[in-house]
């Protein structure tokens, strides 16, 4: 049995709570905040998870020691929390784009991260066009450039996210060029506000004259999706690979499993399944 | 009436029409005239503004503009380059860019409903201290009201100016004259508007924007932008000096600066047509007119049906691949 504490109640930190819970050979023995009445821990709390609202501190002193601790707080603490991690021989999942461990894609490099001691699960965007991107890399290798355009609902981008953008531009662009050896790669995120709330989108596009055989690059595409929808249920090309002039695209739509967040929540949904996978397999 | 601030947005708003086309040779002689006419607020780049290159929105084709600013704004030193700044698009790497190229105001751009996208774009652009304007684009979408919030929002953050930018063409006089009241109500800092031509309302809109309170209009030489076009900057100018505002611009020159837009890219002005009319009236962004043709086209369905359909699902500016995917959905229909 895995012993798992989730540092941070928000929206990720609840949703993580109840796949953990729902996963067989796992145990939440911390859930941690720093407010003492949130509606996360009082979520938390109605799960019958442990709670603390002495974040990192309260995790460490309370209770049951971790094997893993899920960090969902924010850039700004991960380094913090890392240090307190290390000290106590605590393996670290980092929820937040700080970037201090090393960026795991489950369909990209899940093997090659289960001996860190720090896992940084890199960005919604990233999981979401990483499996695709991937898959158009192994069918075409001497591609050089590729742009992400993601679209998230207005209602699934709580206030970390509208306040990191440029970061989170940044630092998905280089996951993907770091992770694949691509080039020149282009993120765009669009924020929108439809009622209902649209499921997230990601566009994959790359030049047509890249493209060195479209039926290959397709299967490419489906074998991978195939794979992370076995981690990612709702993962789904909604518009399949198909060149319109100079450009080539390809959409994926990423549906929520429903746990803590809605069904539109996809964006959150991918990067809480990708760190489950991980978890799973530590 | 007081003259309003004319805000040039020709050589970027006129990149959707010629699908980033622009070459530096003619931004260079653009800007001369336009400066000689009169003009101190001029803003150049990308269509959808900094970060805006790319294969989903189009690539800028000459990526000479850059040394253009930068000799433009030394050799004319009252002259202001501006920007447009889009959060999702543009990076803060893109914000250092243009300052270092000599870029003096700055345009932070968000869709009308999610100004707290631009908070920390605008603290960035503080920290340089250049002249910041926050814009609320597609403001047919929510009402009044939440736009006067938004633009408060902006406020607090930072901006010294409020623009509203009609982008779909969607707006009425009406509606126009219901928005600045509004936010004008709340908020402290001066207001501007920018219009599209869609539904052949960009002049009428204007003057109502200006006999209501805003005081500064976002204009094209020939109404050289995006879809139908944006409001023609000399049939305001000829307007309002007719009715006795002078506003210190040269009419003469400033028809010789439309003259030069209609010799170089006499291919691609603006009309308003029927297409125009459906994206004014379902609310559809006019930036996205040859999108819709190339995926009407290539998909084999009709431009109306991809219209009316992305008007029904709310789409916004820069989700150029809901055309594609729209087209593609309405295709799957058709076999059925």
């Amino acid at each position: 049995m895995k012993r798992i504490a989730i540092l941070g109640s928000g929206n990720i930190g609840c949703d993580l709570l109840v796949k953990c819970q729902e996963t067989d050979g796992l145990k939440v023995v911390s859930f941690a905040g720093r407010h003492a009445n949130s509606k996360g821990l009082e979520f938390a709390l109605r799960r019958g998870a442990p709670i603390t609202d002495r974040s990192i501190e309260g995790v460490l002193e309370d209770g049951e020691t971790p094997d893993i601790l899920i960090d969902c707080t924010s850039a700004a603490y991960h380094q913090y929390n890392y240090d307190l991690c290390k000290k106590n021989d605590i393996r670290i999942v980092d929820m937040t784009p700080a970037k201090l461990g090393v960026s795991c894609c489950p369909v990209v490099n899940l093997d090659e991260c289960l001996g860190a001691d720090n896992i940084n699960m890199i960005s919604c965007g990233g999981q979401a066009s990483m499996p695709i991107c991937l898959a158009i890399k192994q069918a075409n290798p001497a591609i050089n450039y590729i742009e992400v355009v993601s679209t998230i609902s207005s209602a699934s981008a709580g206030p970390g996210t509208r306040k990191n953008i440029s970061q989170y531009i940044t630092s998905t662009q280089k996951a993907i060029r770091d992770m694949l050896g691509i080039s020149f790669v282009k993120v765009i995120i669009n924020i929108t506000p439809a009622i209902p709330p649209i499921h997230m989108k990601t566009s994959i596009l790359v030049d047509s004259e890249a493209v060195l055989s479209e039926p290959e690059t397709r299967s490419s595409i489906e074998n991978v999706t195939a794979r992370v929808r076995s981690y990612s249920p709702g993962y789904y090309t909604s518009v399949d690979l198909r060149r319109m002039g100079a450009k080539t695209i390809c959409q994926v739509q990423v549906t929520g499993s429903g746990h803590y967040l809605p069904a539109y929540a996809g964006n959150l949904d991918i990067i809480n399944c990708a760190a489950l996978e991980v978890i799973k397999k530590l | 009436m007081k003259s309003p601030l004319f805000y040039d947005v020709t050589l970027r708003d006129g990149s959707h029409a010629n699908q980033h086309g622009f070459t530096a040779e003619f931004c260079s002689s653009y800007i001369d005239k336009a400066y000689s006419s009169g003009l101190r607020y001029i803003e150049v780049g990308h269509g959808n503004g900094l970060g805006g290159s790319s294969l989903h929105i189009g690539r800028l084709k000459d990526p000479l503009l850059w040394n253009i600013i930068a000799e433009k704004a030394s050799l004319y030193q009252d002259l202001k380059v501006g920007v447009h700044v889009i959060p999702g698009l543009a990076t803060f790497e893109d914000l250092d860019a243009a300052s270092e190229a000599g870029v003096t105001v700055f345009r932070i751009a968000c869709h009308c409903s999610e100004a707290d996208t631009t908070e920390t774009y605008i603290e960035y652009v503080s920290q340089q201290g250049h002249e910041i304007w926050g814009l609320l684009m597609m403001a047919h979408m929510i009402k009044p009201d939440q736009l006067a919030r938004e633009a408060k929002k902006m406020e607090s953050y930072g901006a010294s100016r409020i623009v509203f930018l009609d982008s779909a063409g969607a707006l009425t006089p009406s509606m126009v004259e219901r928005i600045t009241r509004e936010i004008l109500s709340v908020a402290d800092v001066p207001l501007g508007f920018h219009a599209h031509n869609n539904l052949h309302a960009a002049v009428a809109n204007s003057l109502a924007a200006l006999s209501s309170g805003c005081d500064s209009i976002d204009a094209c030489a020939r109404g050289y932008g995006a879809g139908a076009g944006n409001l023609s900057l000399e049939a305001l100018v000829a307007l309002l000096e007719k009715d006795e505002c002078s506003t210190g611009l040269d009419l003469k020159q400033l028809t010789e600066l439309s003259g030069l837009i209609e010799q170089q890219y006499a291919s691609s002005l603006p009309i308003v047509d029927s297409l125009s009319t459906a994206t004014g009236f379902y609310g559809v962004f006019s930036g996205f007119k040859p999108k819709i043709l190339e995926a009407a086209a290539s998909f084999d369905v009709d431009p109306m049906d991809i219209i009316a359909s992305l008007g029904k699902a709310q789409v916004i500016a820069g989700q150029e691949d809901q055309i594609i995917a729209t087209a593609s959905e309405l295709a799957k229909e058709q076999r059925r």
